[in-house]
């Protein structure tokens, strides 16, 4: 209620300062963006958001560079500490083998036939009777176990046993912020998880701002009988008890619900998911920020102007209403998208957020915290992070709203 | 302004009878009845337990039958049976009720009493050393996920430190205690669940009361009276102060309507024996008659809240007046 | 910024810190426990959390021992055809067993008056009664009639309506006391759950007299603790430790840390995951603390249901290609630190039925080569994509559990990689408990693959999950759990005759064979055996897990602290 006054006497101001702003020296917008460096909590908001953006846009390419994957485990290597350097388990060592020699059977061979030549000081620890898919396995094992044999074979030139050992070499990983219960890096995990918790943020931030700029506007410029019944329905959604609701919802079997089922048995299921119950339950105080500002404009004289003058009713919603109720808007999405982020972690914290393997900060922290005494890293990674995000979220917004509102341009 | 109180009322009773209806039918799309989990555990009931079972449970009924059924009951002043405890849900519903009240009132009310002074001052000092830490503070508290500020709490007071219990409402088993002594234990146990919901609170009221506040001290008058030389008078704040009310009151009318909804994530972190926990235990059960009590206390709560926040606008404003 | 930075670094030596190290008397044991529990009512009760409490104030008429022996309670001898207790008669052509028992002379209720065959006659009535919400009715069902003798009401007999050999195995045949509840039943019991409303176990909880057990209620508060004294009118040797707390902590990680900060001395089966008693079992034993992690193999089975309607699963070699590349040697020594074992069927290795005799049960070797070249014969081929095809379509299948449960969810993501390696693509779907087996399980809705466990007992024939009649299916009102759709006429005949045969080695050899043709035919993915989980205070004797689901509360007056 007292929002929606406040935004509109906010909004009265910026048009003001526009009308006048032939006279002033400085733009609107350069207004704005003086006002918005001003604030540094809001500056380092924005660097902050900046950065994880763009990692968890470029998770990809930091997992091509590292070599690392989000979902590769390795069972017997869980719970390493941050700063760790591991050799694979035999058990994985086994499997690059196997997918050595099923891409490329001719190595397999190749060095089987060097190896039968090589004289047995070299290799009678060697089993030929094995087949091409099972004697690299066997090998591997052998120079595990044997440190004279890999000494010997070593000092041999056949490139092909050459490029075995090199493969060998390559068969550890430093794990900078150790690993998880599967034995899968945190780091690259974390880097993923950006991409989802802020995806997930933005998204349900944009959707319920839609949805709230639509049912806003439709009500605040039609009023009357459709103004009730839309402000009924909204004030109805905000009594009711926020988190036992999504809970519900978070129950409810999508293959009923008729526009989700297309996301159905996706592996994305749960994301999506997550974003259509969040926004069913942010866009209320979007759409009556969006109501009281066109209640307010749609009284001035441009748009009288333009309505005598026969414009339709969508132009004036779009060309003349929403360009004003844009400002306050985009402040309120900012912060609708920390809260997201809030939310998310929340529901993953009951089990009802985004299904493994799918890394998000929400689950990471959710499956970490009754092992915070044995891995504290696992647990305090993701809240810190989430913490950082949400904490710029909220002050770039704060930030954006001292700029747009012109009352700050005053002080 | 008497008549429309009373139209208010009248409608919120209609609203209220709407939104039951919604929560029970949303209850009802949830997929499964009480009685699946049952079965599937065990291997051993057969199909006629289940029909059995089914009639005794009246979820052989369509839903609005079974709505229909419970609505006159309620008001009949019947509140019903709870499936998960096998108690009336007066009994399980009433002190956690209580407790939910204490957690959240006390919470509500130390956060209001530090939060608003330190509002004012930050506002007063807009740039200070002061206003930016509190500042940061206020972000930090709304930005900190609710259960990880309530694991590190517990590790830090009650494991390492040993200052609190873990988790818990009072002490049990002990000898029962009386007057003081009670007070005293249960305020020991409440103070980890209290502090950990303050945080966010205090950073929500802190924000509020330093932006109303500006919003004030940037108003004309106020303006004109530091211009005119009237540095610090005290009764040009104090009429700041009153105006900055006005926004405030929603903010705190509506955290007030949540005092009995509780807090499922405290709670449940700190085994806090209040309503939150209850809810979402019996909406994960199946509990209808637990759960809709629960959804009705707090909607009625939110549309009273609502209506109290209009008349108090009324009283601080009297330029505002209601027909 | 920085502050942030100081409060994360200064929590580091935090979190190392904490040793455990206390010791309680016999004065009181504090237990935690992550479940709910409701009123105490022993017929009606649902919460494995409430059996658990119950077991320490009430006891029944026979129990299965931690060694898996049957055993009389309340009653002097456990009644078999071999000591002449039950004996096999023909009436009108059908074959039906009488069984005589004798309550023990001491056994009593709380109040005084004594455990009689009058109490045991009035439970059978109460639950078979139309308007009282019993989940299993068969224990009580299978008698036919009570007789109690009148000269010695300690004294009555059981009459089955048909002769099986598992008759006497009655742990689950709950006992009220007679002088107490009549009144409530006779006044409330015609109307829906008016006996449930009104039992004096939901009115007034904490009277001695509706207690048989070592232990008595003192206090009871729902959702939050009971507290039991000891009982001085019960039959065998009085308890040792003067008060135990039960006390629910629905948090796990609270739970730890109560048990940490000294709220707690004792956490109860129903309370660590297996990954959280694993690393607290670790930094017990290296501090040298005066709390131990207790692991027993149990009975419960987790599986990976097979949906054989889906058309690749119908190919029985695709089903031995999924079983056959993965290692559950490895799954169980990675994951759960060799604390619980691999499960070749369904029958657990602590149940007599047990056989891993590769004469008798198919077992599977660990071989991703033999996967392979039954996926090959499949007609499956490797694409250039990691993942196999034929006829255009990628062999793939959706593998669905219950959100929420750690374990299964680490497991699922262990599969899931297991199964890329040789070709196999894996989507996984979780659901919330109540949608899973509401639904997903329950009607057999599942696309590929479910994964869940059967919570057993020992020597429980398989009819509801192996039988072909047990397959789901709206005209049955999805009542069975043979959520595969598994049919084999040959084991539903086999079922079908292990309830009739009474020489013990027969019927295991029956049950051999009904192994067979389940692990033959694959409709199932045997993955492991659970274990039960519980830390207690080293002083603490006399205390053993027993891996089933009659708990350790079923012998607590052997309980000390020493």
């Amino acid at each position: 209620m007292s929002t929606e006054v406040l935004n509109s006497a906010q909004m009265n101001r910026i048009k003001d300062s526009k009308d006048s702003s032939a006279t002033d020296s400085k733009s609107m917008s350069q207004i704005v963006f003086s006002q918005f460096i001003e604030h540094k909590f809001a500056l380092a908001g924005l660097f902050t958001i900046t950065v994880f953006m763009l990692i968890g846009i470029f998770a990809p390419v930091i997992s091509g560079l590292t070599g690392l994957d989000p979902n590769v485990q390795d069972v017997f290597n869980r719970y390493k500490p941050a700063l760790s350097t591991i050799s694979y388990s035999s058990d994985r060592m086994d499997y690059e083998m196997e997918k050595l020699s099923d891409q490329n059977p001719l190595i397999s061979d190749k060095i089987k036939t060097y190896l039968q030549s090589a004289g047995p000081a070299i290799n009678s620890e060697v089993d030929f009777s094995l087949s091409t898919d099972e004697f690299l396995v066997d090998l591997n094992g052998l120079l595990n176990e044997e440190p004279e044999i890999l000494e010997k074979f070593k000092t041999l030139k056949n490139p092909e046993i050459q490029r075995l050992l090199k493969l060998r070499e390559s068969f550890k990983t430093t794990h900078l912020l150790g690993t998880d219960e599967l034995g899968r890096d945190v780091l690259i995990r974390l880097v993923y998880g950006t991409r989802v918790s802020i995806g997930v943020g933005l998204l349900v931030a944009f959707a319920s701002a839609i949805i709230g700029l639509f049912i806003g506007s439709l009500a605040g410029y039609y009023g009357g009988v459709i103004d009730t019944l839309l402000m009924r329905v909204t004030d109805s959604l905000l009594s009711l008890p926020l988190l036992p609701v999504l809970i519900i919802f978070a129950a409810v079997d999508l293959k009923k619900v008729p526009l989700l089922n297309f996301f159905e048995g996706s592996e994305q299921e749960s994301v999506f998911k997550l974003i259509a119950i969040l926004c069913l339950f942010s866009w209320m105080t979007v759409a009556r920020l969006v109501r009281g500002s066109i209640l307010s404009i749609k009284e001035q004289e441009f748009i009288q102007a333009a309505k005598t003058l026969g414009a339709r009713d969508h132009i004036i919603i779009i060309k003349h209403i929403i360009p004003n109720v844009i400002a306050p808007l985009l402040v309120s999405v900012t912060l609708n998208i920390g809260n997201s982020i809030l939310s998310e972690a929340a529901l993953g914290f009951l089990g009802l957020g985004i299904q493994p393997p799918i890394p998000s900060w929400g689950n990471m922290l959710n499956n970490a915290q009754e092992l915070i005494y044995r891995a504290p890293l696992l647990a305090i990674l993701p809240g810190f992070l989430i913490l950082v995000v949400v904490i710029s979220f909220n002050f770039f917004g704060d930030g954006l709203q001292d700029a747009v509102d012109p009352k700050s341009i005053r002080r | 302004m008497g008549n429309y109180i009373t139209r208010r009322l009248f409608q919120m009773v209609l609203v209220l009878i709407l939104l039951s209806f919604v929560c029970y039918g949303l209850m009802s799309l949830m997929p499964g009845d009480p009685l699946d989990i049952m079965i599937s555990s065990n291997p051993k009931i057969t199909s006629e337990d289940i029909v059995r079972l089914k009639a005794v449970y009246g979820l052989d009924q369509p839903m609005y039958m079974r709505y229909w059924a419970w609505l006159t009951d309620i008001l009949s002043g019947d509140f019903g049976y709870s499936r998960t405890y096998k108690v009336p849900t007066t009994t399980i519903l009433v002190p956690r009720l209580f407790n939910t009240f204490v957690l959240t009132m006390t919470a509500l009310i130390l956060s209001l009493m530090i939060s608003i002074p330190i509002g004012i001052i930050s506002a007063l000092k807009k740039g200070s050393k002061f206003d930016y830490f509190t500042n940061l503070l206020a972000f930090a508290g709304i930005s900190i996920p609710s259960f990880f500020l309530a694991i590190i709490l517990i590790i830090i007071f009650a494991v390492w430190l040993e200052w609190f219990p873990a988790g818990g409402t009072e002490s049990v088993g002990e000898a029962s205690l009386t007057g003081m002594a009670y007070a005293k234990d249960r305020i020991h146990y409440l103070v980890l669940p209290v502090v950990s919901l303050m945080v966010l609170q205090i950073g929500t009221f802190v924000r509020y009361t330093r932006s109303a506040m500006m919003e004030v001290l940037g108003q004309d008058y106020i303006r004109t009276a530091r211009a005119k030389g009237i540095k610090q008078n005290k009764i040009v704040y104090l009429h700041a102060l009153k105006n900055a009310l006005i926004p405030l009151i929603t903010v705190i009318s509506i955290s007030f309507s949540f005092i009995f909804s509780g807090a499922i994530i405290t709670e449940t972190i700190f085994a806090y024996q209040g309503v939150g926990r209850l809810v979402y235990d019996s909406i994960m059960g199946n509990d209808y008659n637990v759960a809709m009590i629960a959804f009705i206390i707090s909607i009625a709560m939110v549309l009273i809240m609502n209506l109290v926040a209009d008349i108090l606008y009324a009283v601080v404003d009297p330029r505002i007046s209601y027909k | 910024m920085k502050n942030y930075l100081l409060i994360l670094l200064m929590m580091f030596p935090l979190l190392s810190h904490s040793a455990i190290s206390r010791k309680p008397s016999n004065n009181v044991l504090k237990i935690g426990m992550t479940q709910e529990f409701e009123n105490m009512n022993p017929i009606i009760k649902q919460m494995m959390a409430t059996s658990y409490i119950y077991e320490m104030v009430g006891r029944t008429l026979v129990v299965l021992d931690e060694k898996g022996k049957w055993i009389p309670q309340l009653v002097k001898k456990y009644p078999t055809l071999e000591n002449g207790l039950a004996k096999m008669y023909t009436e009108k052509g059908v074959k039906k067993i009488k069984v005589q028992w004798e309550m023990k002379d001491l056994a009593s209720w709380g109040d005084g008056t004594p455990v009689t065959g009058y109490d045991v006659e009035f439970s059978h009535k109460i639950a078979l009664s139309k308007n009282i919400s019993v989940g299993e009715t068969e224990v009580y069902a299978q008698v036919e009639k009570i007789i109690v003798d009148k000269k010695n009401p300690k004294k009555f007999t059981f009459i089955y309506e048909k002769a099986k050999w598992s008759f006497n195995q009655l742990a689950t045949f709950q006992i009220v006391p007679k002088h107490l509840e009549s009144a409530v039943f006779d006044k409330f019991g015609k109307d829906k759950e008016g006996y449930s409303k009104n039992s004096i176990y939901s009115v007034n909880p904490t009277h001695p007299g509706l207690y048989n057990g070592p232990y008595k209620i003192q206090e009871i508060k729902l959702g939050s603790h009971v507290t039991l004294v000891p009982n001085p009118t019960f039959y065998g040797k009085a308890p040792k430790i003067q008060k135990i707390i039960l006390k629910l902590i629905p948090n796990t990680g609270t739970l730890e840390a109560n048990l940490r900060s000294g709220n707690i001395d004792m956490i109860s089966i129903l309370g660590l995951t297996l990954d959280q008693a694993i690393s607290l079992d670790k930094k017990l034993k290296k501090e040298k603390s005066s709390h131990r992690v207790n692991f027993k193999q149990g009975l419960i089975y987790e599986h990976i249901d097979l949906q054989l309607s889906n058309p690749i699963l119908k190919d029985i070699n695709v089903r031995k290609a999924l079983v056959h590349s993965i290692n559950r040697q490895k799954l169980t020594q990675a994951l759960f630190e060799g604390k619980q074992t691999p499960a070749l069927h369904n029958v657990a290795p602590i149940d007599t039925w047990f056989t891993k005799d590769p004469k008798k049960v198919v077992v599977y070797k660990y071989s991703r080569r033999k996967a392979k070249k039954l996926l090959d014969k499949a007609g499956w081929k490797m694409g250039k994509d990691g993942y196999r095809h034929k006829d255009g379509k990628k062999l793939g299948f959706q593998l669905m559990t219950t959100s929420g449960n750690k374990l299964r969810e680490l497991v699922e993501v262990y599969l899931q990689e297991e199964w890329k390696k040789i070709g196999v693509e894996i989507s996984i779907k979780n659901e919330p408990p109540r949608v899973y087996f509401g639904e997903t399980v329950k009607k057999s809705k599942f696309p590929a693959m479910a994964m869940f466990a059967w919570i057993s007992s020992p020597e429980n024939t398989p009819r509801s999950t192996f039988h072909s009649k047990s397959i789901p299916t709206d005209k049955n009102g999805y009542s069975g759990q043979n959520a595969p759709r598994w049919k084999n006429k040959s084991v539903d005949k086999l079922i079908d005759e292990i309830d009739v045969t009474f020489d013990s080695d027969k019927r295991k050899e029956l049950v051999h064979k009904v192994l067979y043709h389940y692990t033959n035919e694959v409709p199932v993915i045997p993955l492991y055996y659970r274990s039960d989980i519980s830390v207690t205070p080293k002083n603490l004797v006399g205390y053993k897990l027993t891996g089933h689901q009659f708990s350790s509360g079923n012998h607590v007056e052997g309980w000390e602290l020493k």
